[in-house]
């Protein structure tokens, strides 16, 4: 494991409950260490949006405590790269591929002036994800696997230290989702990756652990694994983990 | 057309020419707070705005006539009215766990209701039809200068925050994570589409307030794919729908506000049309 690294994320005994009552996380503990690459699977409804949005400081745990990067979620964001589903983006809004990625410069100060240099770092940003060349083209023109990797660039162009990923292979065929895991691998040379994901076929070789999420969280390290061994237990085609058996909180091994 | 630009230039007819300049200098506030709207998809929200402006006018008009306040004119209500709607609509939508369309089509209602109330206890004779309807034509120089001060009050923001304007509009949890005060900018924004409809109802009216504040907007948004762009036209065509709108009511003695709005509308469903048929066309 690439164990050297401090904890950036840790998560001790929250709990969450909306208005409602009922409880959509309960006695979470969860350490994410630097450079570390992690995939948070789970059903529907089973949390993963809820821990996502604790992790960025979007709402609150009911009980317990979050620290990422050693402090408050909400001081944390900046550290942060966000990418959301692009499927809950107006897909008719008019801004094409440079105006998305700059949004990854805005900040606070300057009435959201773009400079010199922010302009800068988004090309870099869209180079780093093969879009460059989509510079001028319409957002609203790009195919899924396009947008996808014009959303992950915005979120480069914050500059981050730590990854959020949304759903990153969803309604992504599967030639470009080899492509973008290459890109994943790539990347984690110098920032930690956080991805939920339905898809795990991947598992074996290019994520650290599992966080299984659903209303309790297990965490399932994949660094003793080699993918043979993930194909003899899962099959080949892993689109789910198993969630019959219990395991520390450190996760556990499968022998 | 010729006749119509000699009848500006005539000072017998300055009603004419403020009029025609009021049309102009709103246009670019329609042009660009439309655009807003139409992205942003707060068509409803910007009808129960224009809807709340009528109590407004009642209130200020019942005051005014009831108890001499002279300074209490129709307009200072509009404004009052349209700023108070925006962030009571602005703060629900955001706070409170009511479903949205609820509270808009309610305080729509009730902000028309209370207006009909005020005017009906309100003595003298009140010209119901020029606030429901608009008239361009009724403008005088007062109010032309009212009309710019409240274009360049929309203008000098939009353009000043265009970018967090335009990523609080397209993505507002990622502007929020870049640490964007989102719900300020929105309630900004709210009460820009209120100016920019205490504007519109001098000339087009209350019920016709959506369809100036949209249609150029919506027409703009088949030719142009990004924001600044989709804005240029549509000031150009709420210049030119509000013009020829103009021209046509006074050769033809028609009012104004339904003449613009049928213009608007026209150009709107001919775009629709056209781009079906480019479709179409494309996939044969």
């Amino acid at each position: 494991m690439k164990d050297q690294g401090s904890d950036i994320i840790v998560i001790s005994d929250l709990s969450f409950a909306y208005e409602s009552g009922n409880p959509v996380l309960e006695n979470v503990n969860l350490n994410f260490r630097e450079l570390e690459t992690a995939c948070i699977v789970g059903p529907n409804g089973g949390g993963k949006s809820t821990l996502l949005y604790l992790i960025l400081g979007l709402i609150r745990p009911t009980g317990g405590q979050i620290k990422v990067f050693g402090t408050d979620p909400e001081k944390a964001r900046m550290k942060i790269g966000y990418m959301p589903q692009f499927a809950n983006l107006d897909s008719d809004f008019p801004v094409n591929v440079m105006d998305v990625v700059l949004m990854g410069r805005l900040s606070r100060n300057f009435f959201g002036r773009y400079s010199a240099g922010d302009r800068k770092l988004a090309i870099e940003a869209m180079e780093e994800m093969s879009v460059a060349d989509l510079a001028q083209r319409p957002f609203s023109e790009l195919s899924g696997g396009q947008r996808q990797r014009v959303l992950i660039a915005r979120a480069l162009a914050c500059n981050p230290q730590l990854l959020l990923l949304d759903e990153p292979t969803a309604n992504v065929d599967p030639c470009i989702q080899e492509q973008f895991y290459e890109t994943m691998k790539a990347l984690n040379n110098r920032m930690s990756i956080l991805l939920v994901s339905h898809d795990l076929g991947f598992v074996s070789q290019r994520i650290d652990s599992v966080i299984c999420v659903n209303r309790k969280v297990q965490v399932h390290p994949t660094n003793d694994l080699s993918g043979s061994m993930i194909r003899d237990i899962y099959g080949y085609d892993v689109s789910m983990i198993r969630h019959d058996h219990r395991c520390s909180e450190g996760g556990h091994r499968h022998a | 057309m010729l006749d119509f630009i000699r009848q500006l230039a005539n000072p017998g007819m300055s009603f004419l020419l403020y009029a025609f300049l009021t049309g102009a200098v709103a246009s670019v506030a329609f042009g660009i707070i439309g655009t807003y709207v139409v992205t942003r998809r707060i068509t409803a929200i910007a009808g129960a705005i224009a809807h709340c402006v009528l109590g407004g006018i009642g209130i200020a008009l019942y005051l005014k006539l009831n108890y001499q306040l002279a300074w209490c004119t129709p307009m200072l209500g509009a404004i009052v009215s349209a700023l108070f709607s925006a962030i009571v609509i602005g703060l629900v939508s955001m706070y409170a766990k009511e479903r949205e369309d609820t509270v808009i089509g309610a305080i729509w209602a009730i902000g028309m209701a209370v207006g009909l109330l005020f005017l009906a206890k309100t003595p003298g004779y009140i010209d119901l039809h020029s606030y429901l309807f608009g008239n361009i034509l009724l403008v005088n120089a007062d109010d032309f200068k009212v009309t710019l001060i409240l274009d360049l009050v929309v203008l000098v923001p939009a353009i000043l925050l265009f970018n967090n304007f335009l990523a609080v509009c397209f993505d507002s949890r990622f502007a929020e994570l870049r640490g964007l005060r989102i719900k300020l900018t929105y309630l900004l924004l709210l009460c820009m589409t209120a100016m920019t409809i205490v504007l519109m109802v001098t000339i087009v009216g209350i019920i016709m307030v959506i369809a100036l504040l949209t249609l150029p907007a919506a027409v703009a948004g088949y030719f142009t794919r990004r924001m600044w762009s989709m804005m240029a036209l549509a000031i150009l065509l709420s210049l030119v729908f509000t013009s020829s709108g103009l021209i046509v009511s006074y050769k033809w003695d028609l009012p104004s506000g339904p003449i613009i709005v049928v213009i608007a509308g026209g150009c709107y469903v001919l775009t629709v049309l056209y781009r079906l048929a480019v479709k179409r066309f494309l996939k044969k």
